[in-house]
């Protein structure tokens, strides 16, 4: 189960026998699906964009420098 | 519908025997040519165009990226399939750095020989302890997924499957050394393009990217959405994963003192390029499992599974898992024989040689360096049984790697550091990094811990520097 937004879910199952006769509903399952808060992820974020750009720019930077 | 039965049992073994023997025969007969320790390890220092763009293009298409790729594209969505394509960039950015290591080291051999150079004892002893847990690390990763596909393919049994696979990449590089390892990755690379574009081909026959659309933005809305945190996350941490295993490891670095010193820059710019697709291509390929109704059992299958539906809706029907295991099968051989090769090289140099101060003739090191590409496989082996999650094992060794990412720059362009700083950076990264990767969120383990580093090498080349050895000595 993948790709699913915040928020609250249930789900139940039910089994379907070859001949198509149709088993018991099982009892809901309920799942809270909550992502990083976003005061951190933007944090890490910013500090990730820094770090690859500052690394793309030293090699850059580094490379004709010393060509 | 799922994997199993694919292949039976007979056909999977025939298919990897008859590749293996082929890899095997190739092996020796480019082996041939390794008659001195620089031709076994490095291939002579002679190596092309075409030859160096194809092995370092068929090196970095690991089982990682025909496995990982679509398990990131299934759960990540969009981001997922462009944060794995992202890990290109290493090999763009160390066109520039294979550049200025041929100028700084015409004669190297190893990434170690820089580290030594450069940080001294210390910082080569902890340069080593990071590559050589990496590198067994990736092996392992391989040995797995290489199992896991035997198992879902062919009802190969775990074990047996991972053992097959890595007894016929051993045998390989045992024989020809960097020679068998580089010819034979330039047919591996020949076939993984054409079977990755194949099954792109019958997927896009078999299913409108419209029908994908709507499925998603009903079934798993948030793939599609720009917001999706630890997708946004995984981008910069794969990419500085790949900026560190590509910057540091010596599979990169033997192979840039294996090419003409003016092909090396230009091979690995041209295999950044040709890489980028195919983790977007093998992760389309996930993302179709839910227009397709495919039941995915276990996700870190999801590609080839997937691949295998599609396949045999296809007239292909009954040779659809053979077309699979070929290419995946090569993908595997591609990695496993250049990390076995390059990890071997560390060993013989930097510690038969350069620890335990053992110097070898001709003679004696064709036998050493057997020793440990067999020791390396079965350390490998008997980890990889475990059988752990590929992805869970790979990501948890990135702090490791990205923690080296600038003190490999700054070694390479600047005149003067602290290089104790340097090296204190590099442990504190590697524990914070790791702390990150358990505690935080699995995607922040590279980029903590390449944030700490970068932090402690900026500091270390204004706070007390001393001029840096001559890489020449």
């Amino acid at each position: 189960m993948t790709g699913l937004r915040e928020g609250r879910y249930s789900f139940r199952v039910r089994q379907i026998a070859p001949d198509g006769k149709e088993g018991e509903w099982s009892s809901p399952l309920s799942l809270q699906v909550q992502y990083l808060d976003r005061p951190t992820l933007f944090l890490l974020l910013s500090v990730g964009a820094i770090v690859a750009g500052s690394t793309i720019f030293a090699i850059t930077f580094g490379f004709f420098k010393n060509r | 519908m799922t994997l199993a039965a694919a292949l039976n049992q007979s056909t999977g073994w025939a298919i990897v025997i008859s590749l293996g023997v082929l890899w095997v025969l190739l092996g020796i007969y480019w082996g041939r040519r390794a008659k001195t320790s620089e031709g076994f390890m490095l291939a002579g220092r002679n190596v092309g165009l075409a030859l160096g763009a194809a092995t370092a293009m068929a090196t970095w298409v690991t089982s990682n990226t025909t496995m990982v790729a679509p398990l990131l594209a299934y759960e990540k969505g969009v981001w997922g399939m462009l944060a794995y394509a992202s890990a290109s960039f290493g090999l763009l950015l160390f066109a520039p750095l294979a550049f200025r290591i041929r100028k700084l080291l015409p004669n190297g051999v190893t990434a170690g020989d820089f580290f030594r150079l450069r940080y001294g004892r210390l910082g080569w002893a902890v340069f080593l302890v990071i590559t050589l847990v990496y590198s067994i690390t990736w092996l392992v990763t391989m040995a797995i997924a290489g199992g896991k596909l035997l198992e879902a393919l062919a009802a190969i049994p775990f074990a047996q499957g991972m053992t097959l696979i890595l007894v016929v990449c051993v045998l390989y590089t045992l024989f020809g050394g960097l020679y068998a390892v580089i010819g034979t990755d330039f047919i591996q690379s020949l076939i993984i393009l054409i079977g990755i574009v194949f099954i792109d081909f019958v997927v896009i026959q078999n299913v409108e990217v419209a029908a994908v659309h709507t499925h998603l933005a009903r079934e798993q809305p948030a793939l599609l959405d720009i917001m999706m945190p630890a997708a946004l996350l995984a981008i910069f941490n794969n990419m500085l994963f790949g900026f560190g295993e590509v910057m540091h490891n010596n599979v990169w670095w033997s192979r840039a003192f294996a090419m003409r010193e003016k092909i090396a820059p230009k091979a690995f710019f041209l295999s950044g390029i040709l890489w980028f697709p195919i983790p977007i291509a093998a992760g389309f390929i996930a993302l179709a499992a839910g227009p397709l109704g495919v039941n995915v059992t276990d996700p870190s299958k999801v590609g080839p599974q997937v691949a295998e539906h599609v396949l045999g809706l296809s007239a292909l029907g009954p040779y659809a898992g053979v077309i699979i295991l070929v290419v995946l099968f090569c993908s595997m051989a591609s990695s496993i024989d250049s990390l076995l090769a390059a990890t071997s090289d560390l060993l013989v140099r930097d510690i038969y040689e350069g620890v335990f101060k053992k110097s070898l003739t001709p003679e004696t090191f064709r036998p050493v360096a057997a020793v440990c590409i067999i020791s390396v496989s079965v350390i490998a082996w008997l980890l990889a049984l475990s059988g752990l999650p590929v992805d869970q094992v790979l990501f948890s060794s990135g702090p490791l790697v990205a923690s080296l990412i600038w003190p490999v720059i700054a070694g390479l362009f600047w005149k003067q550091l602290n290089r104790t700083l340097v090296i204190l950076g590099i442990v504190f990264a590697c524990g914070i990094g790791l702390w990150c990767y358990f505690e935080v969120q699995t995607y922040t383990g590279a980029l903590v811990a390449a944030a700490i580093s970068m932090i402690f090498t900026i500091a270390a080349r204004y706070l007390g520097p001393q001029p840096l050895n001559p890489l020449s000595s």
